[in-house]
């Protein structure tokens, strides 16, 4: 199983999306059709998802403190904070008031919201960001700032 | 004094140009700040990230301000591997100041090169050329292609010219 859903939130979200019949299956008729769901659903009380990478391995464990469904393929989540779960990038993490989420995609982006990403020794932060996981790259557009304390003053820079 | 010399590599030892601040970084000092005015583009699968428009980075040994700035990451992403600075280069530094088109930055290697129409000042004296390389744990310098030089040297300090013609 590739996406993980703690507290079963996900599940809940995703049983009130509205149901496509399959390919071939005749359209209920209207006078049976159900009221449709909202086209907002709001999850309170945190998630947990995790993204695989293109391998199938978990890459990426997303929290936030709640969800609101957009439309089938975009989610809302307040107060994001990814980890990164790949060696690779050990002690990635990635923090967000709010982002917009793009199941489809993958994408996560806003254009307003302050974005704050830490590693080992830095601490980068900025306004407005789009992540795309998919390609392991991140861009944040305004007022970049990365603070980065190094051990010993090993020099990071011909200072 | 001035030197022009097509392909001329001058060896400087120990010259004012290069002589370290008093005192070192402390624990305290151990930190760098990189801004700019656009975007910042984060490349993890490759481990680089890449500064876009009025890039500066000040500590508090000095500051360099560029065009674009691009710091490479070990494999692992832990370490530096290389800062490379690109379009209108300056750099402030404990008492010496410098521009160029473009520098290069290897921590590993303490050498910093700097490349096109570089120079480096330092009071009254500047060294200038194509093409800077600075040893900073060796306290040397190369100046290749064109260089130039003003130099007054102070009696503490013993030079060295190697001029290859």
């Amino acid at each position: 199983m590739k996406i993980l859903i703690a507290g079963g939130l996900f599940l809940c979200l995703a049983a009130a999306l509205p149901v496509r019949p399959g390919a071939g299956e005749p359209s209920p008729p209207p006078a049976e059709t159900p009221t449709p769901a909202p086209r907002t659903q709001e999850v309170r009380g945190g998630f947990v998802r995790y993204i695989p990478d293109r391998e199938g391995e978990y890459e990426w464990k997303m929290e936030g403190d709640s969800i609101l469904s957009l439309s089938p393929v975009s989610l809302e989540i307040t107060r994001l904070k990814a980890t990164a779960l790949s060696p690779r990038q050990e002690g990635l993490t990635i923090e967000a008031e709010k982002v917009f989420y793009f199941t489809d995609t993958g994408i996560v982006r806003n254009e307003e919201s302050r974005v704050t990403v830490r590693r080992e020794n830095s601490v980068l932060t900025g306004r407005g960001y789009l992540w795309t996981p998919a390609n392991r790259q991140i861009r944040i557009f305004e007022d970049v700032r990365l603070l980065i304390n190094e051990e010993g003053g090993a020099g990071l820079f011909p200072l | 004094m001035n030197f022009a010399s097509k392909g001329a590599v001058f060896l400087l030892a120990a010259i004012a140009l290069l002589a370290p601040a008093a005192g070192s970084p402390d624990g305290e000092e151990d930190w760098t700040v990189i801004t700019c005015d656009g975007n910042l583009f984060m490349d993890y699968e490759n481990q680089r990230v890449v500064f876009f428009n009025n890039v500066r980075v000040e500590n508090p040994r000095g500051r360099i301000r560029s065009d674009r700035l691009t710091v490479y990451f070990s494999p692992d992403g832990k370490t530096v591997e290389k800062t490379v600075g690109e379009g209108n280069v300056r750099f402030e530094s404990e008492g010496r100041s410098g521009r160029s088109e473009q520098i290069v930055y290897y921590p590993a290697e303490k050498k910093a090169v700097l490349i096109g129409q570089a120079t480096v000042a330092s009071g009254g004296d500047s060294v200038g050329g194509g093409l800077i390389t600075f040893y900073l744990d060796r306290n040397e310098m190369e100046v290749e292609e064109s260089p130039t030089l003003e130099y007054i040297p102070e009696e503490e300090f013993d030079v060295d010219f190697k001029v290859d013609l």
